[in-house]
């Protein structure tokens, strides 16, 4: 006999032992699977000893209101967020994950989209380069001209008149810097490497730039020679003062 | 679908719009098995009662989770194991070691108050499988039919005839019978 027919013979020899029927009338009828028979109906006569629990009408009725409580609770309670909503359903595929993660799989699961969109940008960015993956090498033309810093210093004597029939002189000195010839412009030229090199057959040429220019600051000075201080005394003799005190009005 | 299961879709539509009736038939539906489930788990009637209870008010707040392809009841035993693993896990966290033993040596001079026999085939039936114990309860405490416990738990009669013949055998080892004959 198959173990689906045993099976279904097992559950025909239960149904006659829930009915009222004792085991050895049970077994008599099937005497070559009594060995095999006898002690599951004797345990499951056992089983049917073990009484069916029931509540206690107060629990049900106070269980029943804890649960009906919950509806209202929930049908006042504001709505989820979507993300909310969206692990709920998650999980809900899930139900052993649910005691390990909790709301930890919600930031787990966001922390992976963002990086997943992170990686799906660069990888754009890459495709979009028209050298595509290939290391750009630059090269680095100076101007063939080295500027010549230089400066104009203007020098403006300046004569203060004092009550006392003296006067001030004084000097400003004003620099005005310059860089003769333009500025130097700095290309930096991608060169896609077209022709693959063994690596291990020549080191590799680093670029060298002809010129280096170097730019001091502030740029020396060349001055010329100041005028002699104070400068000479070229004026005109002032007027004769009406009021006596020297002073114009 | 079975007519049950039909019904049992329905009611769980109405009860994720929000309908108090429908929570209120699933809850006189299946308090019974939930119940008979919690209580041979935990052995109190009163723990029983609550955790039972608190099986509903769970179901309430996940309702929306539930998908109707797996049975209903399948969902509520679940939800209750995994409210019976959370207590007592939280009861060794929280009682100390010493009143744990103690709380031990009662129930142990309690149990010598009560039938050896029960106290036996309880223990066995905690040793079962999952499946083999809930079907056992359906089918030896509950005294369902296989039609209905198939529909129950969304397996076919001829899974359950298998179940219930292995949870025997099972039994009958954890029991520490011997049989003169050899079994299978």
């Amino acid at each position: 006999m198959s173990i689906s027919n045993f099976e279904t013979l097992l559950d025909e020899c239960l149904a006659r032992l829930y009915s009222g029927e004792r085991i050895d009338d049970i077994l008599q009828d099937q005497p070559e699977y009594t060995n095999r028979l006898r002690p599951l109906l004797e345990v499951a006569a056992q089983m049917s000893t073990l009484p069916a629990p029931h509540a206690r009408p107060t629990a049900i009725r106070q269980g029943r209101q804890r649960m009906l409580e919950a509806v209202d609770e929930k049908t006042n309670a504001p709505c989820p967020a979507f993300w909310q909503q969206f692990i709920e359903n998650l999980l809900s595929f899930f139900p052993s994950l649910r005691p390990v993660f909790g709301n930890a799989l919600a930031l787990i699961i966001l922390a992976g989209l963002v990086a997943g969109l992170a990686w799906i940008f660069t990888s754009l960015d890459l495709e979009s380069d028209p050298a595509g993956q290939q290391t750009p090498t630059s090269t680095m033309t100076p101007s063939e001209m080295i500027p010549t810093p230089s400066g104009t210093v203007l020098l403006t004597p300046t004569k203060t008149l004092l009550p006392t029939n003296s006067a001030i002189f004084t000097q400003t000195k004003t620099f005005t810097p310059s860089i003769s010839p333009a500025p130097i412009f700095i290309t930096l030229t991608p060169t896609p490497a077209s022709t693959k090199k063994n690596v291990e057959d020549e080191s590799p040429e680093i670029p060298t730039p002809t010129k280096t220019p170097v730019l001091s600051y502030p740029p020396p000075v060349t001055d010329t020679p100041l005028p002699p201080y104070p400068p000479p005394m070229t004026e005109t003799p002032t007027p004769a003062n009406t009021t006596g005190n020297g002073f114009k009005p | 679908m079975s007519e049950a299961a039909n019904n049992d879709a329905t009611l769980v539509q109405r009860a994720k719009d929000g309908d108090k009736t429908a929570f209120a038939a699933l809850y006189e539906r299946y308090q019974p098995p939930v119940f008979t489930y919690v209580y041979y788990r935990v052995d109190s009637q009163t723990l029983a009662e609550d955790l039972t209870a608190e099986v509903f008010v769970r179901m309430v707040a996940k309702i929306r989770t539930y998908r109707a392809a797996s049975p209903l009841l399948a969902w509520l035993y679940t939800i209750a194991r995994n409210l019976i693993t959370d207590h007592y896990r939280q009861a060794s966290r929280l009682t100390p070691l010493h009143e744990r033993t103690a709380m031990s040596q009662i129930d142990l001079s309690e149990e010598a108050h009560c039938r050896l026999q029960e106290t036996e085939l309880r223990t066995a039936l905690k040793k079962l499988s999952e499946d083999q114990r809930q079907v056992v309860l359906l089918k030896f405490i509950e005294r369902r039919s296989n039609a209905q416990i198939a529909a129950l738990l969304g397996k076919t009669e001829g899974a359950i005839k298998s179940l219930q013949h292995r949870a025997l055998g099972a039994l009958r080892r954890y029991l520490n019978k011997p049989n003169k004959n050899e079994y299978i």
